[in-house]
């Protein structure tokens, strides 16, 4: 095969159409956890929260027949494991990693055991019913936006949205200030009458409500079953994208496009190019491998708020 | 005269300690009120009550003679009282007009902040009672005296009628001191009233018009100004006669020890200059204090004294043998000692127990070690020698650090250090925390071991620290060393002057 | 009565863990029952199928082999502030390579075995020593990074087995490794093995250099405190590099006396998660390796108790994970069991609970 050929036939308007359909769900793991983290607590269950969404999503789906009650039950799982999360991690204070990563085993471990008990085959859900995708006339004639944006889900506008309103939030509001502050010095706010804790367990729920949203999209979007290893690491990938987001919208989410495009790519290797000349394997690694490169080498020390991870702790003697 | 503030009964229980028992305090509108008492007498502990940030255990609180119930922050602010608290609650990312307004901040069409209306308010206030604030600039870019001014203005933009100032001198130099007190007396012709805590005699003679005296936890006695003076306040205050004693001056100066030449450092993450050709030396039987501000290059000296810090150039020597490029062990094990500046943070390891601290840092050496393996029992001996020696209150050698007084913990480090340092002992805000008691026995023990003839570095963000126990004095400014002066040929005023880099300049009167 | 109370006080921690493990349990109880099983029935099939006759305590304890080796693995990282979540990855990376000198080479016992668990150890070791540089040198989060290079390592192991190594027969897996690199069955018709040797041997080994040595000490040190270690002139970077390593050979030595005790060969996704397993495994062994003995047993029973519940009663495999994640949350959350625990014991409220500082 001649290699400009290869390359064309890899670097197509449907990689980027790719691009943005698996970055939806990434977006909005990780805008949450952004919200999580500038509020200084650190939430490494997404990546669970996320497959609960997903699993709920479908079997809502399955059951009530309409995927809009699947995405709202999503939603509202993502926030109830939030909130035991946001109570482990912030009222009893403990180790925000180690709660994080029990909040991944149990989400893997539920989601596995409800599977088994409601459909008793298999690691997959039966196939439901999906959201809408949007199609729009007026783009028809637009090219390339045609071909990008044109036919994908109905959640892709507010994923999209999320990172403007976001800024808005964190910078032109008194909300996104005190939830900045409790970031930073907690302290700072309680001594002028604002409640951190309350402040930090309404920002875990926010990120859990929109990582729960994350993994819905995956099983009733952008898929149509839910399977049990869906979510792959994303959640894990989210949290490396605020990390190399800065903990800004904007980074955030052009960390998250990057790494949505990583996977299209990696999907799009394995197609263009035969397993016998390169084993799929390698592409299938491949997203995680980068992520930790990028992790690893080329950031500087990112400087996100000064209080993460830490619990607050009123005043004490 | 109205009353202000009445606290009645107020008793507050930490698990076994007593930090209030039954006070009674009565605040006069338009005065100023001080509350001294020793470190742990439960002023701090009154004044978070009195703000909402703990909760008593029983008493009652009146505000302008009504009983009110302050359950948190809010309710204190509600009731128009503010506190300016020791360890400022400011937020570096942030502008001054941000941390002014948080949690009540302006805003136009409901929703969003008016950032306008932000910094002109702030401005207006600054300008009402002439704090010379910029309302734009972030927090970590200004001064430590300014930071204070932003917690007043936090409020004063709240309405407070009652500010309480817990320990607000404690890093001021003598020249920033003198402002706040300007400050205080023009709030305080403002009609608002200032409760003023501190354990500094000398300023609350100067500033109060009344003194209530804490100990134990319980009231002493509440004087008027004009009938009371610092010996009888000091004697109300720690029960007997003890003022803390200048160090008698030094017996034999012998040769220099440890020696620093043109020591230049960068800060790792902005390649600033934080040492600039910092140049001194520390002879046997001296006491060196080095006085600053914080923040003005003494950590980054500290750890490049013991190789924790990168040097740019210059050359350190011990005893004339060049130990510039040593590891810290190597350092260390050449004969330094440190008692760090954050015990809790440096000094030790507070989830280990007394005798695993005793020998940290030396858990390679004879007689801990041999061949890589611990000797539990020499590790035992030692620790039991030192708790006996240094008189260190711990139930046994395997109770937890964690678990001891500050002032335990503290004897800890400094029995370890003396007892590692054959030459040179660097001890670095030694008495932070600390009662009377303890501060007044790491004093006693430096100057012992001054005059065994062992050179002692001494760093301090208390000039008072700095006057009592050194020989010479150099001062700190911007990882310089602006001047080395012998300490009988000084006042704290000059010295306050250098530290604040030679000029300052006073607010407007 | 207060000599009862002095000894529960003592031992708070000890009862927090057995305390968390239980809460877990009633919490499971309930989810059973609550999706139609009998957790009563459960129970039992469990307890049976774990200890019911010799068979099953042999096979029980073949089960403890790994999961004490993967759990101090944990631990040996734990003590020095490494948290190292990959220790599947390394696990399965150390089985391959250790099966593949086991069938590659032809060596007398004495030599094979040894090398063949050496090599399996070096294997999980130098893996580890990405997340490593990654978190002491670009302070990259180490249970992010671990937990992500857990899939390299599985579609690595994975593509091996299925295009490099030869098959035999329609099981992705390597061939049978030499008698020669064999662990001796030691109950026929069981699994249990002489690996059981080698675990006892690490469990020392883990104790002897945290308590006794100089690097332990050290080692613990950078655990508890790492400003106060570098200010003590203990080399920070390199310790947790070493616990980094250290961990990362346990792990692989757990899958290669998998590999040589067990299965005989690599097969492809032979781990039920013992990596993970092991977390929970160490964590509720307070991360001392004499308690992990304890909890590893515990676990371990659960491995094959799980089984015969599975046959009998309907209740899926998966309930291990999920019991893993509720044990796991109540051991984060032991500060609030032990405060309510002591309120139990003290008969009194405990105010301001002891600040932890770890």
């Amino acid at each position: 095969m001649d290699f400009l050929e290869v390359i064309k036939s890899i670097f197509t308007l449907s990689l980027a159409y790719a691009t943005v359909r698996i970055c939806i769900s990434i977006v909005f793991a990780g805008m949450g956890e952004m919200i999580t983290e500038r509020s200084g607590v650190f939430n490494m269950g997404v990546e669970g929260i996320m497959l609960m969404g997903a699993f709920t999503a479908a079997v809502v789906a399955h059951f009530t027949g309409s995927p809009w009650i699947g995405l709202l039950a999503a939603a509202v799982v993502g926030v109830l494991i939030g909130l035991i999360f946001a109570f482990v991690a912030i009222t009893v204070k403990a180790n925000q990693a180690i709660a994080g990563l029990a909040i991944y085993l149990l989400c893997v471990g539920l989601s596995g055991y409800l599977l088994q008990v409601l459909f008793a085959h298999g690691g997959n859900s039966p196939k439901v019913e999906t959201l809408p995708k949007i199609h729009f006339g007026f783009m028809e004639h637009i090219p390339v936006i045609k071909d990008v944006f044109n036919d994908q889900s109905v959640l892709m506008f507010p994923a999209l949205l999320l990172p403007i309103i976001l800024y808005i939030v964190f910078y032109k509001t008194p909300w996104g200030t005190w939830l900045r502050a409790a970031g930073e010095n907690p302290k700072a706010l309680a001594v002028v009458g604002k409640n951190p804790i309350t402040i930090r367990y309404i920002a875990v729920l926010a990120g859990s409500f929109f990582a729960g949203i994350g993994g819905a999209y995956l099983s009733i979007s952008q898929t149509s079953i839910f399977s049990e290893k869906m979510v792959n690491g994303r959640g894990f990938i989210a949290l490396a994208a605020v990390i190399f987001g800065n903990v800004k919208p904007a980074g955030v989410f052009a960390a998250c496009m990057f790494f949505g495009f990583m996977d299209a790519l990696q999907f799009t290797l394995q197609t263009v190019i035969p397993d016998q000349y390169f084993p799929r394997e390698v592409f299938m690694a491949l997203p995680y491998i980068l992520t930790l490169l990028i992790l690893g080498g080329f950031i500087k020390r990112s400087s996100g708020p000064a209080d993460i991870s830490n619990p607050y702790e009123k005043e004490s003697r | 005269m109205a009353t202000i503030l009445e606290m009645r009964g107020i008793t507050k229980r930490f698990g076994d300690v007593l930090a209030n028992d039954r006070v009674n305090i009565k605040v006069e509108k338009g005065t100023i009120h001080s509350i001294v008492g020793e470190n742990g007498a439960g002023k701090t502990t009154l004044m978070n009550i009195c703000y909402g940030l703990y909760h008593a255990d029983s008493g009652e609180i009146f505000i302008n003679e009504e009983e009110v119930e302050i359950k948190d922050p809010s309710a204190a602010i509600k009731n128009g009282i503010g506190m300016i608290h020791q360890h400022f609650k400011l937020i570096p990312a942030m502008t001054v007009a941000e941390n002014v307004m948080l949690g009540n901040e302006p805003r136009k069409n409901r929703f969003f902040l008016d950032i306008d209306e932000l910094n002109g308010q702030t401005h207006q206030i600054s300008e009402q009672y002439r704090l010379a604030v910029d309302p734009e600039s972030l927090v970590e870019d200004i001064s430590v005296g300014i930071r204070q001014r932003v917690e007043i203005l936090k409020a004063l933009y709240r309405k407070a009628n009652l500010l309480i100032l817990d320990e607000p001198t404690a890093l001021l130099t003598p020249q920033e001191s003198e402002d706040l007190f300007r400050i205080i007396n023009r709030l305080k012709a403002d009609g608002k009233t200032i409760l003023f805590i501190s354990h500094k005699l000398k300023e609350i003679m100067q500033i109060s018009d009344r003194v209530t005296v804490m100990r134990d936890g319980k009231v002493v006695d509440t004087v008027e100004k004009k009938d009371t003076s610092e010996v009888k306040l000091a004697r109300l205050m720690v029960g007997r006669d003890v003022l803390l004693k200048t160090a008698p001056p030094s017996k034999k100066i012998g040769e220099v020890i440890l020696k620093a030449e043109n020591l230049s450092a960068e800060s790792e993450l902005h390649h600033r200059q934080v040492l600039n050709n910092v140049s001194f030396e520390v002879r046997s039987g001296e006491v060196l204090g080095i006085a600053g501000i914080d923040g003005n290059g003494q950590t980054e000296l500290v750890r490049a004294l013991i190789g924790l810090q990168k040097l740019t150039k210059g050359k350190i020597s011990l005893r004339g043998k060049d130990i510039t490029h040593l590891h810290v062990k190597e350092m260390r094990d050449a004969g330094i000692g440190v008692i760090p500046e954050d015990r809790l943070v440096e000094g030790l390891v507070v989830n280990f127990d007394v005798q695993e601290n005793t020998f940290l840092g030396l858990q390679r050496n004879k007689p801990f070690s041999k061949n890589g393996l611990l000797d539990w029992k020499a590790v035992a001996s030692n620790a039991e020698q030192l708790v006996e020696k240094f008189d260190i209150r711990t139930p046994n050698i395997t109770h937890p650090v964690r678990l001891l007084s500050g002032g335990n913990q503290q004897k800890i480090i400094v029995a370890r250090e003396i007892f590692h340092a054959p030459d040179t002992i660097i001890a670095t805000q030694p008495t932070r925390g600390l009662d009377i008691a303890a501060t007044d026995f790491v004093h006693d023990e430096l100057i012992k071991q001054r005059d065994l003839g062992k050179a002692v570095l001494l760093l301090s963000l208390s000039l008072e620290e700095i006057m009592l126990l050194s020989t010479r004095i150099a001062v700190i400014y911007k990882g310089e060393i602006v001047s080395i002066v012998n300490k009988d040929e000084t006042t704290a005023e000059d010295l306050g002057l250098m530290m604040l880099g030679g000029t300052y300049e006073h607010i407007p009167a | 009565m207060g000599k009862t109370r002095k000894y529960l006080e003592k031992n708070q921690a000890a009862f927090t863990s057995i305390l968390a493990v239980l809460l877990a349990f009633i919490v499971v109880g309930v989810l059973l029952f609550s999706t139609g099983r009998n957790p009563i029935e459960a129970f039992g099939y469990f307890m049976s199928g774990a200890f019911g006759n010799t068979y099953n305590i042999a096979n029980t304890v073949s089960r403890v082999i790994p999961l004490l080796i993967a759990a101090i693995a944990f631990i040996i990282g734990a003590k020095c502030s490494v948290f190292n979540v990959g220790i599947e990855g390394q696990l399965l990376l150390g089985a391959l390579t250790s099966a593949v000198i086991g069938f590659g080479l032809d060596l007398p016992p004495v030599a094979h075995l040894p090398l063949m668990l050496l090599t399996g150890a070096l294997a999980g070791g130098l893996y580890a020593l990405i997340p490593a540089w990654l978190k002491v040198y670009r302070k990259v989060n180490e249970i992010l990074s671990t937990i992500m290079l857990n899939y390299p390592a599985f579609f690595f192991t994975h593509y091996i087995v299925l295009n490099v190594t030869p098959l035999e027969g329609v099981i992705p897996a390597t061939p049978f490794i030499k008698e020669s690199a064999r662990f001796i069955n030691l109950f026929p018709g069981t699994r249990l093995h002489a690996g059981i040797f080698v675990t006892l041997l690490v469990v020392l080994f883990a104790y002897f250099l945290l308590q006794k040595t100089s690097l332990g000490y050290e080692m613990r040190a950078v655990g508890l405190n790492k400003e106060a270690a570098r200010f003590h002139g203990i080399p920070v970077e390199k310790r947790m590099m070493l616990a980094f390593f250290m961990s990362g050979c346990l792990a692989g030595l757990a899958g290669a006396v998998e590999v040589a005790g067990v299965h005989y060969r690599y097969l492809d996704q032979f781990s039920p998660g013992y990596g993970y397993d092991s977390i929970t495994v160490a964590m509720v062994g307070l991360l001392n390796p004499i308690g992990a003995i304890f909890s590893a047993t515990l676990f371990g029973a659960l491995k094959t108790g799980i089984l015969d519940m599975a046959v009998f009663t309907a209740i899926p495999r998966q309930l291990v994970t999920l019991i893993n994640g509720i044990v796991v949350l109540f051991v984060a959350a032991k500060s609030m069991i032990q405060n309510g625990f002591l309120r139990v014991v003290k008969g009194k409220q405990s105010d301001a609970p002891e600040k932890e500082t770890a």
